[in-house]
């Protein structure tokens, strides 16, 4: 029981971060329709610079949140001189684009702040004795405080989403673009805002994972979370806020499981097996689990 | 990104200021149509007889060139015409390169007699690949692809009494020596891989190209342009796109053989991440989607810019160097480097099919397409 | 891969019967450390152009690196490399070898093997480079047969594959660090002393080439003691590692991972509220500051083998050596010279100086030949290693290091302190 509750934990706290993630990767999907391959490398670089700014001994919650507000402005500022003028277009030129922001990200990092590791500061308590038992298990409050983090952003993102008149447009451009500008709303503001928006998402998602990560704060620590959040979103549906979250959520704890339970599988096939359960549950459901289906008009 | 356009589609059409130049129009088949072709295939000889007289090194990087057009040419079918973007095409190479490796270390198979089982096993793998796009679409059809992607190296080190698992499988020179009826001794190896490769790439590229016009290419650029109009219209939507992963894969696989051979180690780390997935999409985004010359142009692109990026700068700075060319690239040529040129082109000759509609009332050609 | 191994030691041996029956008749009769005749291993009548391996180098000998001096390893690369050219100009400004300058010439190749392949290419033929050296077991992969082939000396890898030490297949290949064999042979060694009456061992493994390697070398050295290996678990998710490994209760834990594991089981397991007897961090996890110190007190009282002094260690505060290295580095470019990387480049400069050198005073005079077979022939402690460490390689013998001091972290201090004498067991292979 110990074991299991160790690994549910465990599952729970790395599917947390992949959620958040995704649901970046959501929110910009939902505005611009495009997988943005560079949201983890943007969420890297956020988080070297509040990394950088705690070691100009400035303390760790206004690190992060500096670390925020870079990421909206960059979210932000990307799409409008980067996305946007390509999209119009060709679609598969936003990937290529994506790609070289992904590489481009990556590498000035490693310019501005070189390649060894780093230890990010936890904002939390992170000590050996900072956590509660449950079950024999042990709880720690990093780990809850990234639990946290997800629940009161799903409670800020439904305010947003259903009570205020930015959320109310960015909704409307979601659904159809053409009909929200004739209606009026300012389509291009929507998705440079969307984009900000996701990039302060993700930009919380890496100074949360990082204290955490097993190679702590390095050039490679976000690749394999955004492959595992990316599956998230597809799984979850690639336009639906819930579908990201528990889509994030079902492989984290998928992973744990897998690898603690089925010896055969052990670490060494973990991604392969999360992500075959995941295909064959998109053969019954080829729109994620919360995707809506598009109409097609032949 | 849903689904993936050709790049004529979407090309805006711009006011033209000034009068248009006047154009040539070239009819297929006819005498000034075959110069043409002759006088190209000329050039590309020549370039091949001057590049394999370069020294040994430089000769390799187009080795690797060619070998990387391959395995664009591969996934050019299935992504560029067909339209199912795939990230998992690094797992075909590999599958092709380990097929390689594995028959000639453990079952002392001659290097060229690897090649047709990497291309049918390849084959096998890219239609059970191709088989989930008969329900998933779009963007989840790339995931698909993702994990096919993604498992490729776990699976290699799991099964370390086959693969060498995570250690490698080193090919040794002398197992690669070139078969004795060419002539060439072991040292002469990369001379031998350099033809090797340019010959099997353009037997490749004239394949697609029989393809693409066949009927079963109409089909998979139909079911690529709207699904549901190719299936009132009579395509087997379903065996199109099944089929088109399996020839593709079994393009890159046998991409992934002659690599094999060229490279002699092969890791599950070193060159069958999804990292060499993304390399081979970017070659083909920035080459030209759906075009034929686009996939060597594209793999000389990934080759070379990385080398010469690396070579003025250093240490990281080629990274940001390189993300920022991939960028001004895509600004300035969206529809790849090929697909421009092809526009560009347009405005000077135009080539027509002799049974082009136009050519027999002996009108103007079409206007530039929008 | 074991087969193949064997099969390529099979065509080894009967290559070797083959040449010393047409031009040895001699026979080895110096097997003994340092003494043979290199000759009789290295030679230049296989190479493509032997009268290139046997040219007279004059006025310049350059040292040509592939490897990735962008990426993830850059700092880690770029720290060996500004050591080995720290030494290197200490070096020229004396006179060099014989008058003849020292110069490096590095190439990136990001971690790729294809663009190492390329490079290695690219440094024989066009750079005409004399020596190569490169990080990473893919990219000596990827390379060896070339550079073989070439007879241009490839001279201390950062690698770690026991292929590459097969002399008779790579002759002109060697590798700087110490074989996962041998390391484990001290770990148990050390182990035997502390549980004379057994103990049970978990090891978690990582899935790459060098955790592969420790883990397979710990198990070899294990056989027929009463150590008991009672479980195994890969380091994908270091969390879900610590849990089963926990659950196995064993005395021991070995960590048969990468630099960048060390850290993480560490925390894994203070995490999980596990504290077995002894833990066991493979030698490439060096560097206290980071790889020790954030874990707390979880890192407290782990075992390390060493073979470099390390200048961050009040235990060298007063060495002659590590003053000089500390002075010299810092003055002639080396921007963090306490890092680990840095001294490890500055050693290897040190190995290669002391090659250059009996080569240059060889009879035939400095040429790629003399150097290899002067690197085949050493028996040297370069003044960064620990004393009573040397690196010692013979026409029979191709390991290198063979000996090394035990550590333990302590975690109040900060610091390694120093667990014992130096553990010699260069016995066991040099015969």
């Amino acid at each position: 029981m110990e074991l299991f509750l160790e690994r549910l934990i465990s599952g729970l706290t790395n599917g947390s971060i992949y959620a958040l993630l995704a649901l970046a990767l959501v929110v910009v999907f939902r505005g611009t329709g495009t997988l943005n391959f560079a949201q983890g490398e943007l969420a890297l670089f956020t988080t070297f610079v509040a990394w950088w700014l705690t070691t100009q001994s400035i303390p760790v919650w206004i690190a992060i949140v500096a670390a925020l507000v870079l990421g909206f402005v960059m979210g932000a500022l990307i799409e409008r001189t980067l996305i946007r003028p390509v999209q119009r277009r060709n679609d598969m030129a936003v990937l290529i684009v994506a790609l070289g922001l992904f590489t481009g990200l990556n590498s000035l990092a490693g310019l501005l702040w070189g390649s060894e590791t780093k230890i990010m500061p936890s904002p939390f308590p992170n000590g050996l004795d900072d956590y509660v038992s449950i079950g024999g298990a042990r709880l720690y409050f990093d780990a809850l405080g990234v639990w946290g983090a997800l629940i009161v952003l799903m409670f800020l993102m439904t305010l947003l989403f259903k009570k205020t008149k930015i959320g109310l447009h960015m909704r409307a451009v979601a659904d159809n673009p053409e009909s929200a500008t004739l209606a009026g709303v300012r389509t291009s503001r929507v998705l440079a805002i969307g984009w900000g928006l996701s990039g302060a998402i993700g930009a919380l998602a890496g100074v949360l994972v990082t204290p955490l990560a097993p190679q702590q704060l390095g050039l490679t620590t976000m690749f394999s979370i955004f492959i595992a959040a990316s599956a998230a979103a597809l799984f979850g549906g690639l336009d639906s806020l819930v579908g990201a979250i528990v889509g994030g959520l079902v492989i984290g704890v998928l992973e744990a499981m897998l690898t603690g339970y089925i010896s055969i599988i052990g670490g060494s096939l973990q991604q392969t097996s999360a992500l075959i359960i995941i295909v064959a549950i998109l053969f019954v459901r080829p729109n994620g689990l919360f995707g809506t289906q598009k109409l097609v008009r032949v | 990104m849903t689904t993936i356009d050709t790049p004529e589609k979407t090309v805006a059409p711009r006011p033209s200021r000034t009068p248009k130049p006047r154009r040539r129009i070239v009819v297929e088949g006819s005498a000034k149509h075959r110069g043409i072709q002759a006088l190209s295939a000329l050039l590309v000889v020549l370039f091949l007889l001057w590049a394999a007289s370069q020294p040994l090194f430089r000769v390799g990087q187009f080795t690797n060139v060619f070998i990387i057009a391959i395995a664009i040419v591969g996934l050019n079918l299935v992504t560029g015409y067909t339209g199912l973007l795939s990230i998992g095409h690094s797992a075909f190479f590999g599958l092709g390169a380990y097929t390689t490796g594995i028959l000639i270390t453990k079952y002392e198979f001659a290097p060229m007699s690897t090649i047709p089982v990497a291309v049918v096993l390849s084959f096998v793998v890219g239609l059970a690949v191709g088989l989930p796009s008969l329900r998933i679409k779009g963007l989840y059809l790339a995931l698909v692809t993702l994990a096919v992607g993604v498992s490729f190296p776990e699976i290699v080190r799991r099964a370390e009494d086959l693969t060498g698992g995570a250690t490698g499988l080193v090919i040794r020179s002398r197992f690669l020596a070139p078969p004795e009826w060419t002539g060439l001794v072991r040292a002469e190896r990369g001379i031998w891989m350099f033809w090797l490769s340019a010959v099997t790439l353009m037997l490749v590229m004239l394949l697609a190209r029989f393809l693409v016009r066949s009927r079963f290419g109409l089909a998979m650029m139909a079911s690529r342009d709207h699904e549901i109009a190719a299936a009132a219209n009579g395509v087997n939507v379903a065996r199109t796109k099944i089929l088109a992963f399996g020839i593709s894969g079994a393009i890159t696989g046998l991409a992934g053989s002659l690599f094999a051979q060229y490279i002699g180690a092969l890791s599950p780390d070193g060159s069958f991440t999804l990292l060499k997935s993304i390399e081979l999409v970017t070659g083909l985004v920035l080459g030209g989607i759906a075009t034929q010359i686009g996939p060597v142009v594209g793999a000389f692109a990934v080759v070379f810019l990385p080398y010469y990026t690396a070579s003025f700068t250093s240490g990281p700075l080629s990274g940001v160097v390189f993300g920022a060319l991939l960028i001004a690239i895509v600004f300035v040529m969206p529809e790849g480097i090929v697909g421009r040129l092809t526009l560009l082109s347009r405005k000077v000759v135009t080539f027509l099919p002799a049974d082009h509609p136009s050519r027999r009332k002996g009108e103007r050609p079409p206007e530039e397409p929008t | 891969m074991k087969r193949l191994a064997q099969m390529v030691s099979a065509v080894a041996v009967s290559t070797l019967v083959l040449t010393a029956c047409g031009s040895n008749s001699g026979g080895s009769d110096g097997g003994g450390s340092g003494g043979g005749d290199a000759s009789e291993v290295v030679s230049a009548d296989d190479c493509a152009d032997p009268d290139a391996a046997t040219e007279e180098i004059t006025k310049t000998l350059k040292v040509g690196w592939t490897a990735a001096t962008s990426g993830p390893l850059a700092d880690a690369v770029g720290n060996v490399i500004e050591g080995m050219e720290a030494r290197f100009a200490v070096e020229n400004e004396a006179g060099g070898i014989d008058g003849v300058q020292l110069e490096v010439v590095v190439k990136d190749d990001a971690f790729n093997p294809e663009r190492a392949k390329a490079n290695v290419g690219e440094l024989i033929q066009k750079d005409k480079v004399h020596v190569i050296d490169t990080f990473g077991s893919g990219q000596l992969d990827a390379i060896a047969d070339d550079q073989n082939d070439a007879c241009v000396p490839l001279l201390f890898a950062q690698a770690s594959v026991p292929a590459y030490r097969d002399i008779e297949n790579f002759p002109w290949t060697t590798e700087y660090l110490p074989s996962a064999d041998v390391e484990m042979g001290v770990v148990v060694e050390s182990l035997k002393k502390k549980y004379p009456d057994g103990a049970t061992v978990a090891m978690a493994v990582n899935q790459t080439e060098s955790g592969q390697g420790v883990a397979d070398g710990f198990t070899k050295a294990v056989e027929g003691t009463n150590l008991k290996i009672v479980a195994e678990e890969p380091l994908t998710d270091p969390k879900t590692a610590a849990s089963t490994l926990k659950a196995s209760n064993a005395d021991i834990l070995v960590d048969a991972g990468v630099t960048t594991d060390c850290l993480a089981l560490s925390q894994a397991i203070g995490r999980v509220g596990w504290k077995p007897d002894t833990v066991i961090q493979p030698s490439n996890c060096a560097d206290g500051a980071t790889l020790y110190e954030p874990a707390g007190d979880a890192a407290d009282g782990q075992q390390i083998l060493r073979w470099l002094k390390d200048p961050n260690n009040v235990e060298f505060k007063d060495d002659a050596a590590v003053k000089e290295y500390i002075e010299q580095a810092g003055a002639n470019g080396a921007d963090s010279p306490l890092n680990s990387y840095t001294v490890n480049g500055w050693a290897i400069a040190d190995l290669m100086v002391d090659n250059f050198k009996r080569a240059a005073a060889s009879d035939d005079g400095l040429s790629r030949l003399s150097i290899m077979q002067a690197a085949r022939t050493q028996d040297y402690q370069p003044p960064m290693f620990i004393d009573g460490v040397k690196f010692t390689m013979t026409p029979t013998q191709a390991l290198g290091i063979l000996a090394f001091k035990p550590y333990t972290w302590d975690a109040a201090g900060k610091t390694f302190v120093a667990a014992g004498d130096v553990i010699d067991i260069s016995d066991d292979y040099d015969k």
